[in-house]
């Protein structure tokens, strides 16, 4: 993984800029764009002194990709933030997508431009660059990217990093896709399964995913599926999973989101949310 | 006026003021320190700490309530060698007190790892005879009077340093045990731990957490916690410092449970919800002491018993 530090660096608010759901079918799933200028609690944006006396940042730090926050609406009845991958940012905004389960999730899509979001983060290692991992004196490592449901937002985010035409794209849905924006220009090849048959082919992600095929494999969804991608991609180099945990402080204080692995137990906030597949025990 | 006097003395070792992490919900210290300037706390309690290693339970280990979390994190810590010789170091350099939380599943682990910890340069022992998400030991040694006093005389006679006995809400008769624990060797009594509470996930038909029982914290428990402080404070009559804790949240929050009896309090679930949560305490504190114009905590310990 790379060299940086996996601890949250900020908790603060921020204005939503826009939240919309995704789709028609259900609208289950929405997304959401933070500003990254805090907001001062007299809802002044800028710069400003933090109630623990340090000076907050101008602006919230950029994610990496895989890098996920902590995120509560303001106000909300809920007690904690909920952990929500990055799907996407640039300068000013930072987006999420985000799949309306519970309270906390349901407080957040309900959100307009204009409310305020506590966020915690960015929290944990990231993606490592497939560069970091295969020498580029070699071949170039042939990649397949595999999203399942709202699993798509860190790794379809993660994608915008890769080379164009460098990687596959495998994205599985129980219905109507989402989240796949500017996927198919990218990806060298995009394969797409719904359950429902609504779009792509009907079936789960071992209708379409042959992991002979690569050298890399990085994936995020249920974690029946991320079991099976481990299970089939046993023979192939380097294999990345995002693993989904319950979590309450996401800064590795608390240890309720603990991963097991081969080498211990492991926090999937700051150890995570990335992990060898080799190494994680699901 | 002149700023109040924020800091406070317990059992002889001086806090720069009154609100110290709580135990399992601030790693080590260095966990949040990007996010929050920990040397603004007047204390950090450890992880609980065990003689040996301890992997902690399968399954879920946090749910949230309405108001509250359940955890079932089941005391998973690398043990206290592991501690002395790795995040020990890291967490006196932090600046506040340091505390280490020490629970035992018998009476000769407990001596042992306060015996280590004496050894060490921490400033105070939290024994900890309450933690709900054991099987061995943990709470059990809490429920008790009898088994309380054992467990804190064991670890009295291993250790001079300044012992706080965390205690449980569990126990049915829990002054007594505050008493016995005192009787024991206690120098102070921090309370009340998490209560134990159960969860149903109804999918499955089966309990949410594998150890099938969990602890409860968060604003949810805090007018228990602050009534049972006040039956401790009042059966107890002074003689030891009492560190409240249970759902606080705020200054006001503090503000009760120091009118209740308590020298200090210890903040834990909170700092979750909001990591600035602590440093917002002591401000709150100040400004709170400065318009009312109490010089010290002291002027406020017990005013409402």
């Amino acid at each position: 993984m790379r060299d940086h530090d996996p601890r949250p660096a900020v908790a603060c608010s921020v204005l939503v800029r826009s939240c919309d759901a995704l789709g028609d079918a259900e609208a289950n799933v929405f997304r959401i764009d933070l500003e990254r200028m805090p907001v001062a609690r007299d809802g002044q944006a800028g710069r400003r002194e933090t109630p623990d006396g340090a000076i907050a940042p101008a602006c919230v730090p950029a994610p990496m990709a895989g890098q996920f926050f902590m995120l509560r609406a303001n106000p909300s009845g809920v007690l904690l933030g909920r952990p929500i991958s990055v799907y996407a940012h640039d300068e000013s905004f930072i987006s999420f997508l985000v799949l309306r389960k519970g309270r906390g999730t349901a407080e957040l899509c309900a959100l307009q431009a204009g409310s305020l979001v506590d966020l915690v983060g960015p929290i944990g290692n990231g993606f490592p660059e497939p560069v970091s991992l295969f020498p580029e004196s070699g071949p170039a490592p042939r990649i397949a990217i595999i999203g399942g449901g709202i699993g798509v937002a860190p790794v379809a985010g993660f994608s915008r990093n890769l080379k164009r035409g460098s990687f596959d794209f495998y994205a599985s849905f129980r219905s109507t896709p989402y989240g796949l924006e500017g996927i198919a220009e990218r990806a060298n090849r995009l394969a797409i399964t719904t359950e429902d048959g609504s779009a792509g082919v009907r079936g789960m992600l071992p209708a379409v995913f042959e992991a002979s095929a690569y050298d890399l494999v990085y994936a995020c969804g249920p974690t029946a599926m991320l079991r099976y991608v481990k299970d089939a991609t046993a023979s192939v180099p380097r294999v990345f999973l995002s693993l989904e945990q319950r979590m309450a402080c996401g800064a590795g204080a608390c240890l309720g989101c603990t991963v097991r692995t081969v080498s211990g137990n492991r926090r999937c906030c700051v150890d995570g949310p990335v992990f060898d597949a080799k190494e994680v025990l699901l | 006026m002149s700023r109040p006097d924020l800091s406070v003395t317990i059992a002889g070792v001086r806090l720069a003021n009154p609100v110290i992490a709580a135990s399992g919900t601030f790693g080590y210290g260095c966990e949040y320190a990007r996010v929050m300037d920990v040397a603004r706390l007047g204390g950090i309690c450890s992880k609980g700490l065990t003689l040996e290693p301890r992997p902690g339970n399968t399954g879920v280990r946090v749910l949230e309530t309405p108001s509250g979390l359940m955890n079932s994190i089941g005391l998973e810590n690398p043990g206290v060698r592991h501690f002395l010789d790795n995040e020990l170091g890291e967490m006196l350099s932090l600046g506040p007190t340091v505390i280490a939380n020490l629970s035992g599943s018998t009476l000769e682990t407990y001596a042992e790892g306060a015996r280590l910890l004496d050894d060490s340069p921490v400033a105070m022992i939290e024994l900890n005879i309450s933690c709900p998400n054991v099987k061995a030991g943990g709470m059990a040694w809490g429920l008790d009077p009898a088994a309380a006093g054992s467990a804190v005389a064991a670890a009295r006679s291993a250790t001079r340093k300044p012992l706080i006995v965390k205690l449980s809400p569990n126990a049915p008769r829990l002054v007594d045990v505050a008493r016995s624990a005192v009787d024991s060797g206690a120098d102070a009594l921090s309370l009340v731990n998490t209560f134990q509470a159960f969860a149903v996930d109804i999918e499955r038909g089966r309990p949410v957490f594998d150890n099938v029982t969990a602890g409860l914290s968060g604003p949810a428990v805090r007018p228990l916690a602050l009534r049972m402080l006040r039956d401790v404070a009042i059966g107890l009559g002074g003689r030891v410092p009492l560190i409240g804790l249970g759902g606080i949240a705020t200054w006001q929050d503090a503000v009760e449970f120091i009118m209740t009896g308590a020298s200090a309090v210890q903040v834990g679930t909170a700092t979750f919800a909001n990591p600035h949560a602590m440093g917002e305490i002591v401000d709150g504190l100040a400004a709170f002491m400065t318009r009312k114009e109490y010089s010290s905590i002291s002027d406020m310990i017990g005013l409402a018993l």
